[in-house]
C-alpha cells in the first residue's frame, strides 16, 4: 500500500485505526470461540416425550406420528407458518398429526388460533427443553416425530411440507 | 484575501463533490427499493404485499446504503491503519454503485427459483444462491461466492489501488481477506442463530 503518506500528526489516527482493527479481529475470534463451544457441546438427542411438556390441549391420538411446530406466541411468522400448515393437505406430511410446542414463553400461554384442528395437541415447553437441551433456535420449524417419539426429520420454517428432508439432529 | 482563495475553492470543490455524490448515492437506493418492492410484491421473499412490504423494501434499501458506507469505512480504516488515506465518500459511492449488481440480478430473475433447478452457469456466476435451495450457517454465508463476486472483488481491488497508489496485488489481497473474514463472521452468526435446528 504505497498511497500518499499521512502527516506525522496523523499517527494518532493510524494508531486508533490499528486498535479498531485489532478489536474487530478480537470480536471475530470471540464469536468463533462461542461458535466452537456451541458446536462441540453435547446436546440431548431430540426425542418426543409428552411427559416433559405441559399439555394445553390433548392430542386426538397419543400414539400417532406427529409434526410438532416450534411456536412462539409473539412471533408473527410462527402464526403464518401454523396457518399455512393447517391449510395444507395432511397427506403432505404423510398423515402425521399436526401439533404445536409453545417455546420461549415464560408464562402459561393461550392456545394458538386454530388449536381445535391441531390433532397432535398443543404443548408448552415450560422447562425450555427445545432451546436449552435440544439446541434448537428457529421458530416455525416443524419436527417430525415417529410413533415411538424418534425424530425423523426437521422441516425448516420456509420449507414446504413435502421438501426434501433435513438431516435429523442426533 | 489571496490566502482565502484556496480555502474558498476547496469549499466549492467539496460542495460540488457532495452535489455529485447525492444522486450517485440516491439512485442505487431507489434501484434497491424498486427491486425489493417487486420481489416482495411477487411473494417470493415470504412477506405479504402491503404497507409492511413497502416498509420492508425501504428498510432493505437503507440497509444496502448502510452496508456500502460500512464497506467503505472498513477499507478506509484498513488503509488508515497503514498510514494511508482514502477518499471515504468516493469509496462509499463506489460500494453502493457496485451493490446494484444484486438488484440487477434479482431483476433479471437470476436468483431464487426452485431448489436444484438452476443451470450450472447460473451457479458459477451467482454462487449457490442461484439455486434457491434453503441452506444455513456457513453454506448460507458463502452462497454468494461465484464469478460475479470474484469480479466485484477484483474491481474493488482496482479502485482501492487507484485511490491509494498501492499495487493491485496488495489491494486484492486486502479485499480478499476482508471478504473472507466478513463472511466467516456472518457464518458464525448464522450458525449460532440456527443452532441445531438444521445440522
Amino acid at each position: 500500500m504505497n498511497g500518499s503518506r499521512t502527516p506525522p500528526r496523523a499517527s494518532l489516527a493510524t494508531a486508533i485505526n490499528r486498535v479498531a482493527i485489532a478489536l474487530a479481529l478480537l470480536a471475530l475470534a470471540g464469536i468463533g470461540a462461542w461458535w466452537w463451544h456451541d458446536r462441540t457441546r453435547v446436546w440431548e438427542p431430540v426425542r418426543w416425550d409428552a411427559r416433559r411438556f405441559v399439555c394445553l390441549r390433548a392430542p386426538d391420538s397419543a400414539a400417532a406420528a406427529a409434526w410438532i411446530v416450534a411456536y412462539q406466541p409473539d412471533c408473527p411468522h410462527c402464526r403464518a407458518r401454523l396457518a399455512d400448515l393447517l391449510r395444507r393437505d395432511p397427506s403432505a406430511r404423510a398423515g402425521a398429526a399436526l401439533g404445536v410446542l409453545v417455546v420461549d414463553a415464560g408464562v402459561r400461554p393461550e392456545l394458538p388460533s386454530g388449536a381445535e384442528r391441531l390433532t397432535g395437541g398443543v404443548w408448552w415447553d415450560s422447562l425450555g427443553i427445545w432451546r436449552a437441551r435440544w439446541g434448537h433456535r428457529v421458530y416455525g420449524e416443524a419436527l417430525s416425530f415417529a410413533r415411538d417419539g424418534r425424530l425423523q426429520r426437521t422441516i425448516g420454517p420456509a420449507d414446504p411440507p413435502g421438501a426434501p428432508a433435513t438431516a435429523a439432529s442426533p | 484575501m489571496a490566502r482565502n482563495r484556496p480555502d474558498e475553492s476547496e469549499r466549492w470543490t467539496g460542495r460540488a463533490r457532495a452535489a455529485l455524490a447525492a444522486p450517485a448515492l440516491l439512485l442505487p437506493v431507489l434501484v434497491w427499493h424498486a427491486s425489493l418492492a417487486r420481489e416482495l410484491a411477487s411473494g417470493s421473499l415470504g412477506v405479504r404485499a402491503g404497507a409492511a412490504a413497502d416498509g420492508a423494501a425501504w428498510a432493505g434499501a437503507i440497509a444496502a446504503l448502510l452496508s456500502a458506507l460500512a464497506e467503505a469505512a472498513v477499507y478506509g480504516m484498513l488503509w488508515a491503519a497503514f498510514g494511508r488515506r482514502l477518499p471515504f465518500l468516493a469509496l462509499a459511492v463506489t460500494a453502493l454503485q457496485l451493490s446494484m449488481l444484486e438488484p440487477a440480478a434479482l431483476w433479471a430473475g437470476a436468483l431464487g427459483g426452485d431448489p436444484g433447478d438452476a443451470p450450472l452457469w447460473k451457479v458459477m456466476l451467482f454462487g449457490t444462491r442461484a439455486s434457491g435451495a434453503a441452506v444455513t450457517g456457513f453454506a448460507a454465508a458463502f452462497r454468494s461466492l461465484g464469478a460475479l463476486a470474484l469480479a466485484r472483488m477484483a474491481f474493488w481491488a482496482w479502485v482501492l489501488a487507484a485511490a491509494s497508489g498501492a499495487r493491485w496485488r496488495s489491494s486484492a489481497t486486502a479485499v480478499a481477506v476482508v471478504w473472507l473474514v466478513s463472511h466467516l463472521a456472518l457464518g458464525f452468526v448464522l450458525a449460532l442463530m440456527w443452532g441445531r435446528s438444521t445440522t
